[in-house]
């Protein structure tokens, strides 16, 4: 319960920060400190110092943009679940579910991402959305596509001295389905949903994700090909899903066997479809 | 607590108190070939490091309190571990961080050994052998009771019923960890203990053999404490060596464990593998009961272990007329933590394996779950009835409560809305259960008094201050049972003393006479008979000084309305309450009787307490995720007579959320190698807000053969709710021929059961 | 680090390491204890504080992350003679039973009323259920604290 001992510095803006962390070997980055703090009670990391970017003033907000919304990456999980309609109902879903009240008011969408947990929901939401990572580190700032941003359980392609600053997601439907044993349990898996639609409400692109079962945000590359360029009908929402299941290899846990998982995702999958499709229709209508 | 001024032991000052942390063993079966603390010693704000190798002829060795013969345990282990999280060192620093710092200094080299975690593979010739020199095998002891003619009985059966019905291991998981501060105090030889504990004089007495002092010099104070649930009842490897050290310094120690350690090193319960048989009649009446099970006991007899389960042996037919049973119970040591008493300790379990039974013979017989109940259970007209375990059921409507649970479910309309349910592809299901809860144990003429040191009595001091203020001195030591309320209640009445001019102490062993402590649900039947004894002796003599002052006989004495006057004289001289308390202390009409007011009491109950109550679940399985929830849940009980209905409405929801979370969510786990794998509440998941559902309760009250009519509670909600949402899943999963007879039902568990290979 | 902070109405220069969680702030160095310590997994809640009016759970904050912000506890949701209309619905709902988990859920509970529109009537208690999904209780039961936060609710507070 007591963390090991570090030097910690706050850094009023990302340059700052990007150039602490490349002074100090061994630095790690805090913001909001829901996923670091709990491994520093452990001590199962012991960073020489913490560069602290919770107090950065302009990655806070959220701006919609014609075709998509920009969001800060110190935006908290709290303010996400209870924005308006500018923000996509699927990043709405997702931080709703995500732990409890207390650790949503703190915990950020920038820190959520860069952690890479593959129980942690939000980067199946960025790799469905097809979003955009802004990174700026002593090199200079980039856009990261999302299928370049995540390199496996927890790996990334920051750089030491990479903060995320910013997460540009594009509009769409889409939906985000979660299960968890229990409310206080890392969730057993989840699928993200996210569509495209165009005219007459034809589904040009779907981005469909798996949160946890095979692993850190899987792509259901063969689920969403079968999607794309039909209604969303019901037999095509069906098999759709059930391609989900072979989109990766789950693993046997206490959470279930792969077996089981692989259902799972199929079952979340198909009921992530039916909610967007639904919304789809909503807003159509 | 709701301002925060909760005095928990970790909250209490403790001026010069230096810190302990404990060095464990990551092994669950291991020599120690070596241990060195140099390094440790050597770290800033390190005061001491004691190892068990170094110290092992000084410390003490720590007795079970329910057998004659047991392994040797000792606060710190020398030589072998053997689960992990045992204790082979502790550091003593100026700082809790500098005593972590240095405890992750402290070298052990482990030579490691096999581990046998399975009790049914600890029983075979070929296991690891846990204690050599204790006996040749793993098996501690083995009980075997057959009454009746079970044998004709299974032989005769129009059916017979198999299951083999596993009750998982779970923790306590006080939300409170455990906690402790001694204070020795060198120049009067005294030790000061406060500690996070449930029978502080049940503790002090066998403290004080084990460190070896008088007991009158050692006092032991439970402040307000977190929970206890059964396992803060007992002499820990950890609290003792805190103690040990305290005195051999010569200093203030304290040490407050973490939640991994009380998962890990506190205690845990439950944890039986039965394989049981039914045998039934094609009418439904049950004809025989058989069970052969094993009684995991950990690796070292801690103070309940060894009884534990024999509480399953004497409880198993519940509240149902049975004829013939064979128990036969094998108790043995594994490489795990210790089993010990656990809010419905040994009843749960009992009362699972049975209701599984019953369900399992009724869908065999196809006779509907509650008429399967009704045909079998114990009725009024049987009473007083015998168990075949002896237990005298005198009074309670068993029936009735099954009734009424049924109405409230609103059962009548349930399979239409299940069939209705089941066209749409959804599938909810009802499941009952009955619990029959043995408890305020035990009475001094009991059979059944296997604890050695172990109160059965209660004790109240009641003391009336000189203006007629009460101080009510109870030797239970709630921590949130509300004993405080209740006990106020009852002497409240008895003297007619306004509640508000009462006041409650206990806990404190320097201030409180000997008394049994909290736990087995017997605050209000014995705590309550006592305050109330001590209230009647208090009467007595306030009615012997009014007496005096209205010179009158005491027979002629009338209290009534807070006041006392002569018999047919209502209208004439009159004294308050307070005139009389004064007078027994100021004597001020001169030496007319012995001057005080104040009784204390010792109450042995004349039996143990039953009481008993009906349970049913509503639940709803997705059957593609193997999600169970609990749309309803209902609960009938008969606590008797209620002194207070707040209170035990809270200790009938308190003990139905464990045991939703026995049934679906709870779980202590050991790999193959014996570590944990739910270490943190991450992991071992305590039910939130959003796994219990609204809970719907109703209560018959059957008052007992007591002067209070009081029956006890505390661990009712624990028995049948288990039962009661298992039979619900597998009546949900009926159209999928579906067995499950394990708790805890997880989902992918759930799943697999539907959807096989 | 130097730094301030503000504890229940009253300002503090404190001097904390870098590694000191809140909690242990909190209970150690200003001695208000009625914040608890129930796990070391995030997870019991027994923990929680207000941080700039949001909940928190203060073993998962890093004391220096508060510096300059405003901490509220359990403590100072009490006036001086009288509990506060939730603390008075908890006794009267009998929402507490050890009472060790209860100031969490005082304070989990009093953010949940804070940020209701007070217009907005009686709470649904599944609502309530999940504004308090990051607290155990082991004791209650939870029914008699969802009685509690209801009721403080249908008051108006």
């Amino acid at each position: 319960m007591y963390p090991p001992d570090f030097d910690y510095e706050v850094a009023p803006t990302v340059e700052i920060a990007a150039s602490l962390l490349s002074a100090t070997p061994g630095a790690k980055v805090i913001a909001g400190g829901q996923s670091l703090i709990p491994l520093l009670r452990y001590r199962l990391a012991r960073p020489s110092a913490l560069v602290d970017i919770g107090r950065i003033a302009d990655m806070r907000s959220i701006a919609s943009r014609d075709g998509w919304v920009e969001i800060g990456a110190l935006v908290t999980t709290a303010e996400l679940s209870a924005a308006g309609p500018h923000v996509p109902a699927l990043i709405r879903d997702a931080s709703a579910v995500i732990a409890d009240p207390q650790v949503r008011n703190l915990g950020t969408i920038g820190g959520n991402l860069a952690h890479a947990d593959p129980q942690n929901d939000l980067p199946a939401v960025l790799v469905a959305g097809r979003g955009t990572v802004h990174v700026t580190g002593v090199g200079g700032s980039r856009g990261i596509p999302s299928d370049e941003f995540f390199t496996g359980p927890f790996g990334t392609n920051l750089n030491s001295t990479d903060i995320v600053t910013r997460i540009d997601l594009p509009s769409g439907v889409g939906a985000y389905e979660k299960f968890k044993r229990s409310a206080g349990d890392y969730g057993t898996g989840a699928v993200a949903v996210h569509l495209r639609l165009g005219i007459a409400g034809v589904i040009e692109q779907a981005g469909i994700a798996v949160s946890g079962i095979f692993g850190l945000a899987t792509r259901a590359l063969e689920a969403e090909d079968r999607l794309a360029g039909t209604y969303g009908e019901l037999e095509d929402l069906a098999a759709a899903a059930n391609a989900v299941a072979s989109a990766g290899t789950a693993m046997d846990d206490e959470r279930g066997s792969s077996r089981y998982k692989a259902a799972l995702a199929v079952t979340l999958a198909h009921r992530a479809l039916i909610r967007a499709i639904v919304r789809a229709r909503e807003v159509a209508a | 607590m709701l301002i925060g001024r909760g005095r928990f032991v970790d909250d209490l000052p403790a001026s010069g108190a230096v810190h302990v942390a404990f060095v464990r063993s990551p092994f669950a079966h291991a020599d120690i070939s070596r241990v060195d603390a140099a390094a440790a010693r050597l770290e800033s704000g390190v005061v001491a490091v004691f190892t068990g190798l170094e110290s092992k002829d000084d410390l003490p060795s720590l007795p079970t309190a329910a057998a004659d013969h047991w392994p040797l345990r000792l606060p710190l282990t020398p030589h072998r571990v053997r689960y992990v999280g045992e204790p082979v060192a502790m550091v003593v620093a100026g700082t809790k961080q500098a005593a972590l710092s240095a405890a992750e200094a402290v070298r052990v080299d482990y030579e490691p050994l096999d581990a046998v975690v399975d009790p049914w593979a600890a029983l075979e010739d070929s296991a690891p052998l846990l204690h050599p020199d204790f006996g040749p095998t793993n098996k501690f002891g083995e009980i075997h009771k057959v009454i009746g003619d079970p044998d004709r009985a299974f032989a005769a059966a129009d059916r017979v019923v198999r299951s083999t019905v596993v009750v998982q291991r779970v923790a306590a998981s006080p939300i409170e960890p455990r906690a402790i501060i001694v204070e020795p105090d060198l120049h009067g030889g005294t030790l000061t203990i406060w500690l996070s504990c449930q029978a502080p004089h049940t503790l002090r007495t066998w403290l004080s053999q084990i460190l070896g002092m008088n007991e009158a010099r050692l006092r032991i104070v439970a402040p307000d404490v977190g929970g206890g649930f059964g396992s803060k009842l007992n002499l820990y490897c950890d609290e003792v060596a805190v103690m040990w050290a305290a005195r051999k310094l010569g200093r203030t120690l304290r040490w407050t464990e973490t939640r991994t350690e009380n998962l890990t090193a506190g205690v845990h319960a439950r944890d039986q593998i039965h394989h049981a048989e039914l045998a039934v009649g094609s009418d439904g009446r049950i004809l025989g009961l058989r069970s052969h099970f094993v009684g995991d006991l950990g690796a070292y007899l801690h103070f309940f272990t060894p009884v534990v389960a024999d509480l399953t042996i004497d409880t198993l037919t519940g509240n149902y007329d049975i004829p013939a049973v064979d128990i036969h119970l094998e108790k043995v040591f594994t490489n795990t933590m210790s089993i010990e008493a656990l809010r419905g300790s040994g009843r749960a379990e009992a009362t699972f394996v049975l209701e599984r039974l019953i369900d399992e013979a009724a869908k065999v017989l196809d006779i509907d779950p509650p008429e399967m109940r009704r045909r079998n259970l114990v009725t009024p007209e049987q009473m007083p009835y015998k168990t075949p375990f002896g237990m005298v059921y005198r009074s309670g409507d068993y029936p009735a409560l099954l009734a009424r649970v049924v109405e409230m479910a609103d059962y009548g309309g349930f399979r239409e809305r299940q069939d209705a349910r089941r066209r749409e592809g959804r599938y909810i299901g009802i499941g009952f259960a009955t619990y029959n809860l043995l408890c305020g144990f035990s009475p001094s003429g009991h059979d059944w008094n296997p604890m050695k040191q172990f109160p059965g009595h209660e004790t109240a001091l009641i003391r009336v201050d000189p203006h007629g203020s009460v101080r009510l001195i109870s030797g239970l030591s709630p921590h949130g049972q509300g004993s405080d309320t209740t006990l106020a209640q009852v002497v409240a009445d008895r003297l007619q003393v306004p509640y508000d001019d009462i006041a409650v102490e206990h806990g404190d062993t320097a201030l409180v006479p000997y008394g049994g402590g909290t736990h087995g649900s017997r605050g209000a039947v014995v705590g309550g008979h006592a305050a109330l004894l001590a209230a009647d002796r208090v009467a007595e003599k306030a009615n012997s000084v009014a007496a005096a002052m209205l010179e009158a006989s005491a027979e002629d004495i009338v209290h009534e309305d807070g006041g006392f006057f002569v018999r047919g004289d209502p209208g004439g001289a009159r004294l308050s309450w307070q005139a009389v308390a004064f007078e027994a202390h100021f004597l001020k009409g001169g030496p007319r009787f012995e001057p005080g007011l104040e009784a204390t009491a010792f109450y042995d109950p004349p039996d143990v307490s039953f009481a008993f109550g009906a349970n049913a679940a509503v639940v709803e399985v997705d059957i593609d995720t193997g999600k169970v929830t609990i749309l309803d849940f209902y609960s009938v009980d008969d606590a008797g007579v209620v002194l207070n209905p707040a209170i035990v409405r809270g200790q009938i929801h308190g003990g139905i959320a464990q045991g939703i979370g026995q049934a679906l969510h709870e779980e202590i786990v050991h790999d193959e190698a014996g570590q944990i794998t739910t270490a943190n509440f991450a992991t071992y998941r305590l039910p939130t807000a959003l796994e219990v559902p609204e809970i719907h309760t109703d209560m018959i009250s059957t008052p007992s053969e007591t002067p209070l009519g009081v029956r006890g509670v505390g661990e009712s909600g624990t028995l049948a709710s288990p039962a009661a949402i298992v039979n619900a899943v597998n009546d949900a999963l009926r159209p999928f021929g579906v067995v499950l007879n394990r708790t805890p039902l997880r989902p992918s568990d759930i799943w697999e059961a539907i959807h096989p290979e | 680090m130097r730094m301030t902070l503000r504890v229940n109405g009253e300002a503090y220069e404190l001097d904390p390491a870098p590694s000191r969680l809140l909690v242990h702030l909190i209970r150690e160095d200003l001695g208000l204890t009625g914040t608890h310590v129930g796990c070391d997994s995030s997870s019991c809640g027994a923990c929680t504080v207000l941080l700039d009016g949001m909940a928190v759970k203060s073993c998962t904050v890093l004391a220096v992350q508060a510096a300059g912000r405003t901490v509220e506890t359990v403590e100072s949701i009490a006036a001086l003679d009288a509990l506060s209309p939730l603390q008075d619905a908890f006794s009267r709902h009998h929402a507490l039973q050890c009472g060790y988990c209860t100031p969490g859920f005082v304070m989990a509970a009093t953010a949940y009323l804070r940020d209701r529109d007070p217009a907005a009537g009686v709470p649904d208690r599944m609502e309530v259920r999940r504004s308090i999904s990051g607290n155990l209780c082991r004791c209650t039961g939870y029914q008699h604290i969802v009685d509690a936060i209801v009721a403080a609710a249908a008051d108006g507070t």
